[in-house]
């Protein structure tokens, strides 16, 4: 016997709303596994306000550097096209934003794989991959409103944090943060699927993690970079997670040529999208769940 | 009507073999040997249409792989696997939506929040809508008992609570096939009884066709008229329980109790030493014999001509017994 229906000739027409209805069951699915990750995190907040004091250290602990390499310079001067007030907003603003686009991804793949409970994904009508993306974004907006909220209040108090280059920048530095979370997000996905041919991917999630805050611009911004490293930062897709949307809050990318970067983000994040899909594909069939 | 179909179904890992000394761990470091380890060989069975089958062996004999390969989680390595027509592994996605599937040993539910919320995230990946969502949940959670559990987060539950949620949870989109993976693990008696009712009526109500594997066999001999059985990755028992217990080499335990003081020699004698016998204290005895070489029957009537008997326990093979035979004569 048969469970599923005989296939029936499909209309264009009548595919409209069928597509409709399944994105509508989509968003309804995926939306709710959004809300329960969010549930998840407040379950565990505790966790977060300690992670609050950690990254007012390395705000101020790069403040502190900033002021001591500017030290030795006439007020104003620039270094690789930086002022000292623009560095610290570079500073402080990278390091709010990073509150919102880091994610878990890498290690909680490694955590399904590694315990058996990816099998509990697999028995049901989910994509995986988008359940994990999504899982991710449910965490960012909690972060948003538990972490960087007060995170950024209080930066902004302690340093001297300028203001962005313009309404129109703040709305393209956002939108470009979020494409930057989406980057990382597939990013981290694709290092998590290496879990399930390896025993243990702990020591690559720990590369990647200082990798990424290099290569992102975080730590250092790429113009600071030897000139025959330039071409590495630029072939990466890292840059578009910190440094770029960094630019268009300080205005080093004007609000008319922010078209560019923001497609290669966009291009960016579905190559990387399109290639962790694929790892998984080929993963799903070396799968051997432990356990059970 | 069959609703599960396996044939010659086969899964091969690669396993990777250590070499020994500091010399060995260098040489792994640069090449390593793999060797194919047989977990599923070729198995083929078809389950009909509401049936409920216990499939059962001893650890590591293949039964998690097997339910794994036919709820999809895992990639056939040989063989086809057919669950109400579908492929199960390459067509996951709408496959998953007709089964349920229990692990015992880990739950379907999100840890950190309460049971209600994971049965709501449930209803909308299944597309349950919400009367017929709230429908069921009612039902489910009157017959399991499980009112007072869902605000509850699933990590303060006791192992029986959960296990009962997790059910539930299962049940909730009617699946049409529901596979069970040692859904009574830990549990004790009154959490397994408790589940053992639950099934039955799920079986008998809804018409759902249950495979459950198991070590526990009164589960399977309450439960399961058919069972089978699978060791070393190969099928060696498929059919009635009833038809086991009468296989050739069961045997029959007898004990008895003498009123007076009887020899072990007068016993070996009376039936030519065909019994062994067993002293146990002055005035009893016991023996375990082969039903089919001499009838049960006659025993007791040559026991009871010839000797004193006070009290006679003649006692039916346990399914342990049984089980641990057919394990016996399969590695062979």
């Amino acid at each position: 016997m048969s469970g599923r229906t005989p296939g029936e000739a499909i209309f264009p027409a009548a595919l409209l709303p069928r597509i409709y209805a399944g994105a509508r069951q989509g968003i309804a699915v995926y939306s709710a596994f959004l809300r329960n990750s969010f549930l998840v995190m407040l379950a565990y907040r505790l966790r977060y306000y300690t992670g609050i004091c950690s990254y007012l250290l390395f705000v101020a602990a790069h403040y502190f550097i900033w002021q001591a390499v500017f030290a030795g310079h006439p007020a104003g001067a620039r270094i690789h096209g930086f002022t000292l007030a623009e560095m610290t907003t570079y500073v402080s603003v990278g390091w709010i934003a990073r509150s919102l686009y880091f994610s878990n991804i890498d290690y909680d793949v490694d955590e399904l794989v590694r315990s058996g409970q990816i099998s509990t994904f697999l028995i049901r009508p989910i994509q995986f991959h988008a359940v994990m993306i999504v899982q991710g974004a449910g965490e960012a907006l909690f972060r948003l409103l538990f972490f960087t909220v007060p995170i950024g209040a209080v930066i902004l108090l302690l340093f001297p944090v300028s203001a962005p280059a313009g309404t129109a920048a703040f709305c393209l530095f956002c939108l470009s943060t979020a494409l930057g979370f989406l980057i990382l997000a597939e990013v981290s996905f694709l290092v998590g699927t290496l879990s399930f041919r390896l025993k243990s991917i702990q020591g690559i999630i720990r590369s990647k993690y200082f990798l990424i805050q290099v290569l992102s611009g975080l730590l250092l911004p790429p113009p600071f970079f030897p000139a025959w490293f330039q071409p590495v930062i630029d072939a990466l897709p890292f840059k578009h997670v910190a440094y770029v949307p960094l630019q268009l809050y300080l205005g080093q990318i004007s609000t008319a040529q922010a078209w560019e970067p923001l497609c290669s983000q966009v291009l960016w994040a579905a190559a990387c999208a399109v290639l962790a899909e694929y790892a998984l594909r080929r993963s799903f069939a070396h799968l051997a769940v432990q356990g059970g | 009507m069959s609703v599960i179909e396996a044939a010659n179904l086969t899964k091969t890992y690669r396993t990777f073999q250590r070499r020994s000394g500091v010399w060995g761990a260098v040489k792994d470091l640069f090449y390593r040997e793999y060797e194919p380890l047989t977990a599923v060989d070729a198995i083929s069975f078809a389950i009909n249409d509401g049936e409920l089958v216990g499939y059962i062996g001893p650890n590591g004999a293949g039964k998690s792989t097997s339910i794994k390969m036919l709820t999809g989680i895992l990639r056939p390595s040989g063989g086809t696997a057919r669950v109400l027509g579908y492929d199960p592994y390459s067509e996951r996605k709408t496959y998953t939506h007709h089964i349920g599937v229990v692990f015992g040993q880990r739950t379907q539910l999100w840890w950190d929040i309460a049971v209600q919320e994971s049965f709501r995230l449930l209803a909308k990946i299944y597309r349950v809508p919400e009367p017929l969502f709230k429908e069921r949940l009612g039902q489910l959670s009157s017959i399991l008992g499980l009112e007072r559990l869902l605000a509850t987060p699933v990590r303060k539950l006791s192992l029986g609570e959960r296990m009962r949620c997790d059910l539930a949870a299962s049940l909730l989109h009617r699946p049409r096939v529901l596979f069970l993976d040692e859904p009574t693990i830990g549990l004790d008696t009154l959490g397994k009884d408790a589940i053992r009712a639950f099934l039955k009526q799920v079986n008998e109500n809804f018409g759902t066709t249950i495979i459950l594997t198991t070590h526990d066999l009164r589960e399977i001999e309450e439960l399961c008229r058919r069972i089978i059985v699978i060791d070393h990755g190969r099928i060696i028992y498929d059919g009635a329980l009833s038809a086991l217990k009468a296989m050739p080499g069961i045997k029959r335990s007898l004990t008895v109790d003498f009123s007076a003081t009887v020899s072990p020699g007068e016993l070996i004698r009376l039936f030519d030493g065909k019994i062994p016998f067993e002293q146990q204290g002055e005035r009893r005895a016991s023996c375990e014999f082969d039903p089919q070489a001499i009838i049960p029957a006659e025993v007791v009537r040559t026991l009871m001509n010839a000797l004193p008997v006070a009290d006679l326990t003649l006692a039916e093979p346990s399914i342990e017994q049984v089980i641990m035979k057919i394990y016996r004569d399969g590695a062979q």
